[in-house]
């Protein structure tokens, strides 16, 4: 049974009306299949929200460390004035695993305010694929948005893929995207094994380095629960 | 009807024939092929999401005869009053045909070769026949396949070993404008051997000011660049088209070990304008700096997709694209980086900036990485947004009124992609284009809200 | 303690060190010196275990046993430490679950048990107030942003909850203000007991009057070329390094200069 794939198909839908805040925090560790990509849940979810009033809010973190593959994209629709949306993620990928998330905001009303931070981590032969789209509509006045896209490589069996689209019709918009691709630095790693730290510690605590903006934005409990899931994630991606 | 076949319909003329020579007519059949065999895109492919090129697709567009006496007349006027004026070889074109009396040529020493292409086909087949189409594929390229299922005149560049031009190449295709809807697909190959060194600007022209219904232009120019080990190339592409003139071009490149390409793109008029700019990075130690520079307005399209496949390990690709967007016009940018599994030691920077001046434009950017390498350092980052209030501020604070400030802290944010330039009649050149039409941006109206880099 | 033995190594292909020979007894100080470029800090990161640096010929014995088999974290359990002359900087581990996650490591490698949370911090916190850091680096990530000097100070208070038996310090002295110097100084000697030993690696006599040396060394072109008491540091402040310069025309203003920019 454990060779076979299930399906997980949920739908979630949030509306903010004025002055109202959601953060809807989700920890995915879902069976990810074996290490030569047996079995393992297939997790496509539909995730929206709609910041239909004033000074809303809507803020999804999530944290995907398990799976066969993930697709999902929660997204934001900011339509009252001065509403904010957020998206912060991690998703990690080992073994034979595939996660392809990202988040869409969509600015219609004035003053508008939304944040990305995705932090994809690549191990095995994992793929991590970054896609987004952030737009502003032509009567989102002084809307803004920044997104800060990074991926980690452990190995080189693995790939990651940054994939934003960024769609802006009004000039006094203010969008920033920014990316970066790298493998863990060398040096940081020698500075923590000179301190007697083993490789795999070390890469643990990198790895946990990397994602901290986004644990950060989790509830203590689940953030201390995603830390343990990544070092389970990550046993055996160091060799 | 697929709309490549539309297309072909719509165009009166069967492909010219040239006679005598069976492999270019195999080529341009295979390409025809080729051609034949895609979809004309829509923006239901990922590729032309943001490019819709309907209006194009639907115009009949007939092969560009050669230019009569009013034409070379205009021709004339453009090139003392529009083009640059650099030192050097000059090769000019009018609607797609070679003009020897526009242009200035000569035999270069030894085995090195600057010659129009139709020309070539004759004295140089060996070289041509080796060459053309080796340095582009037709897969998911229709217009490249169009151009070469077309072409019929262009440029053929080769240098030997150690070859090295001191003075810049500058190829001038003006598009004059007329009642009649023309198409022209000029074609260079530029063949670069170990050590040689070169710098080659293509310029594209329209009339500042066409005439009143003026029927739509179509160029569809295609550029193969080929550089051996260690080659260096600066190539240069401005575009100015009439708003009528509509422009979709390839430019194709492939560099083996330690070779340089420098490449500055600046589009500063057009109707529906794309570049796509392709490069191959094959061997260790290539190394490509792709700028460009984009200043649209009126209803002016440009789509500048750009694409970097790192192949082999220890090669370097960088990119600067800025952009300052008026009225109703609306830029599209593009770039891709690939980093191939075998790729280590890649890095690959990228970046997109955008001032947008009026509550009518548009920018849609995408810079995407594709990475199946582990030990590489890739980035890329996009902004959309005004100049820095700081600035701004700071400038006042000097006493400097408002619009001088907005005029000086916009042109730095577009003079940023000359500094890699050296210092030269080219740069300085771009450099007062820019201005100008920095200058007529902002005569139009009250200097608007704009930007920050 | 440490006995190194006619050691000889590569980057790249590029022979840096060749036939390095230094005895260091528990309970003594050495001073190295030497040129820019002279091998000094490739002498440090290969006695650490750095794995760009490759040994080409001979030998160390670190406490009896072979210490070029160890890796680095083996090296770091067994006791070594070195103060690097440029620390990295960690964004997102705070100094404090570095320094935690360092020590309980350690710890686990040589079978001890978990040092009390509650124990480690109030120790943490003693040290930085000895050193004079401010505890809100605790919080931040490790050596991020900090100045130069905060680096330097960082790395001793690493060394005073660490514990090592042989610490080589890679040039801590560069950079430091004069008061931190002497914080620095003392904190290096509140470290020093007979069993443990220290390589010091600096450009100027300051550090040692305060860390008196048993033993100063040159490394020059890859080689110790000259080896002499503390006396020899003051010498060479005078002189310099080449050595064919009379004393006579050695400008002794040199002294005042303490152009500190490691
Ligand atoms: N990774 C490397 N690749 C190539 N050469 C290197 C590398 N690291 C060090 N070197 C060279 O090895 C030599 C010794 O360097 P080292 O850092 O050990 O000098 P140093 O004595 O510590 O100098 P300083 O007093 O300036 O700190 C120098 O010539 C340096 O350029
Ligand atoms: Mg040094």
């Amino acid at each position: 049974m454990r060779d076979d794939n299930q399906l997980h198909a949920a739908v979630v839908e949030l509306v903010a009306l004025e002055n109202a805040e959601i953060k809807y925090a989700t920890v995915q560790n879902w069976y990810p299949g074996d290490q030569h990509g047996n079995g393992g849940i297939f997790n496509f979810v539909t995730k929206r929200g709609l910041c239909a009033g004033a000074h809303s809010k809507i803020s999804w973190t999530q944290v995907e460390t398990g799976s066969a593959i993930t697709w999902k994209y929660p997204s934001v629709i900011l339509k009252g004035d001065y509403s904010v949306g957020e998206f912060y993620s991690v998703a990690l990928t080992n073994n034979y695993q595939q996660a392809d998330t990202g988040t869409k905001m969509t600015h219609l009303g004035k003053h508008t305010r939304s944040t990305i931070i995705s932090k994809g981590i690549s191990a095995g032969h994992g793929q991590n694929s970054y896609r987004g789209l952030v737009k502003v509509g032509a009567k989102a006045s002084d809307s803004r948005n920044h997104s800060q896209c990074d991926s980690l490589l452990l190995g080189d069996t693995c790939g990651a893929h940054t994939l934003p689209y960024i769609e802006v019709s009004h000039p006094m918009a203010q969008v920033e995207h920014e990316a970066t691709t790298t493998k863990i630095s060398d040096d940081q790693l020698f500075y923590c094994q000179q301190r007697g730290i083993d490789t795999e510690a070390a890469v643990a605590m990198l790895v946990s380095g990397f994602c901290k903006e986004v644990f950060h934005k989790l509830p203590m409990e689940f953030a201390v629960e995603a830390q343990a899931l990544m070092e389970i994630s990550l046993e055996g991606a160091i060799g | 009807m697929t709309m490549a076949k539309r297309f072909c319909e719509l165009q009166a003329h069967a492909p010219p024939n040239i006679s005598g020579w069976p492999w270019l007519r195999a080529f341009r059949q295979q390409a025809q092929r080729a051609f034949a065999a895609q979809e004309l895109p829509t923006l239901r492919q990922e590729n032309w999401k943001y490019t819709n090129i309907r209006s194009l697709s639907e115009t009949a567009f007939s092969d560009a005869p050669p230019p009569g006496a009013a034409e070379l007349a205009q021709a004339e006027n453009v090139q003392q009053t529009q083009a640059l004026s650099l030192p050097g070889y000059r090769l000019t074109f009018i609607a797609g045909h070679f003009q020897p009396q526009l242009s200035q040529l000569e035999t270069l020493s030894g085995a090195a070769r600057l010659l129009p292409l139709k020309q070539a086909f004759e004295q140089e087949q060996a070289l041509v026949e080796n060459y053309l189409g080796s340095a582009m594929e037709y897969p998911g390229q229709p217009f490249a396949a169009l151009n070469s299922a077309r072409l019929e005149d262009g440029v053929l560049l080769y240098l030997p070993a150690n070859c090295q031009l001191s003075q810049p190449i500058h190829c001038l295709f003006y598009t004059p404008s007329g009642p009649h809807s023309h198409v022209s697909y000029p074609r260079l190959l530029l063949m670069l051997e170990p050590g040689a060194q070169a710098q080659l600007i293509e310029e594209y022209l329209g009339d500042p000011v066409p005439p009143e219904n003026a029927a739509a232009q179509f160029t569809c120019p295609l550029s193969e660049i080929i550089l051996a080990h260690d080659a260096h190339l600066l190539h240069g592409k401005v575009l100015r088209e009439g708003p009528q003139g509509h422009h979709i071009a390839g430019i194709h490149v492939s560099q083996a070990e330690q070779s340089h390409l420098h490449s500055i793109s600046i589009t500063l008029g057009g109707g529906i304008c794309r570049n796509d700019l392709q490069v191959k990075l094959h061997a260790r130690g290539a190394q490509v700096r792709l700028d460009g520079l984009y200043m649209l307005a009126g209803r002016q399209h440009l789509d500048n997709h750009l694409r970097i496949d790192h192949l082999q390990a220890g090669c370097r690709s960088e990119v600067l694209y800025k952009g300052i967007i008026d009225d109703r016009a609306r830029g599209v940018f593009n770039g891709l980086a690939v980093v191939h599994p075998q790729a280590q030691q890649s890095d690959a920077r990228q970046i997109n900036k955008n001032l947008l001046l009026s509550e009518n434009a548009e920018i849609d950017t995408k810079p995407e990485l594709q990475i199946d390498a582990d030990d590489v350092k890739c980035s890329h980052g996009a902004t959309v947004g005004q100049l820095d209030k700081d600035a701004l501020f700071y400038l006042g604070s000097r006493g400097m009124d408002q619009p001088t400030a907005r005029a000086l802290l916009t042109t730095a944010f577009a003079l940023e992609t000359l500094n890699p330039l050296s210092q030269g009649p080219l740069r300085e050149q771009l450099a007062a284009l820019t201005g100008t039409t920095l200058t007529r941006q902002a005569g139009g109206k009250p200097p608007a809200t704009t930007s920050h880099s | 303690m440490l006995s190194i033995r006619n050691l000889g190594v590569r980057i790249d292909n590029k022979l840096i060190l060749q036939g390095i020979n230094l005895e260091v007894a528990a309970g003594e100080v050495h001073a190295i010196m030497g040129p820019n470029g002279s091998g000094k800090s490739t002498l440090a990161q290969t006695l650490a275990g750095h794995p760009d640096y490759q040994v080409s010929q001979g030998q160390v014995l670190y406490q009896g046993q072979d210490l070029l088999s160890l890796n680095v974290e083996q090296r770091a359990a067994a006791g070594i430490f070195l103060a690097f002359q440029y620390p990295v900087e960690i964004p997102g581990v705070s100094n404090i679950q570095f320094l935690k996650s360092a020590l309980n490591c350690q710890r686990k490698q040589r079978g001890e048990p978990e040092l009390d949370a509650l124990d480690f911090i109030t120790d943490v916190k003693q040290k930085m107030r000895q050193m004079q850091i401010d505890e809100a680096l605790l919080y931040r990530g490790t050596n991020e942003g900090f100045s130069g000097g905060e680096k330097k100070s960082n790395e001793i208070l690493q060394l005073l909850v660490l514990q090592p038996q042989l610490a080589i310090l890679d040039e801590t002295d560069s950079g430091l203000d004069i008061d931190a110097l002497k914080r620095v100084a003392a904190g290096v000697n509140a470290f020093r007991s007979p069993e443990r030993a220290l390589i010091l690696v600096t450009h100027y006599q300051r550090l040692l009057q305060y860390l008196v040396p048993d033993r100063v060394h040159v490394l020059q072109n890859g080689r110790i070329i000259r080896s002499g008491g503390a006396e020899l540091a003051l010498e060479l402040e005078q002189q310099g390094y080449t050595t064919d310069t009379p004393s006579e025309d050695a400008p002794t203003q040199k002294r005042e200069v303490p152009d500190d920019n490691g």
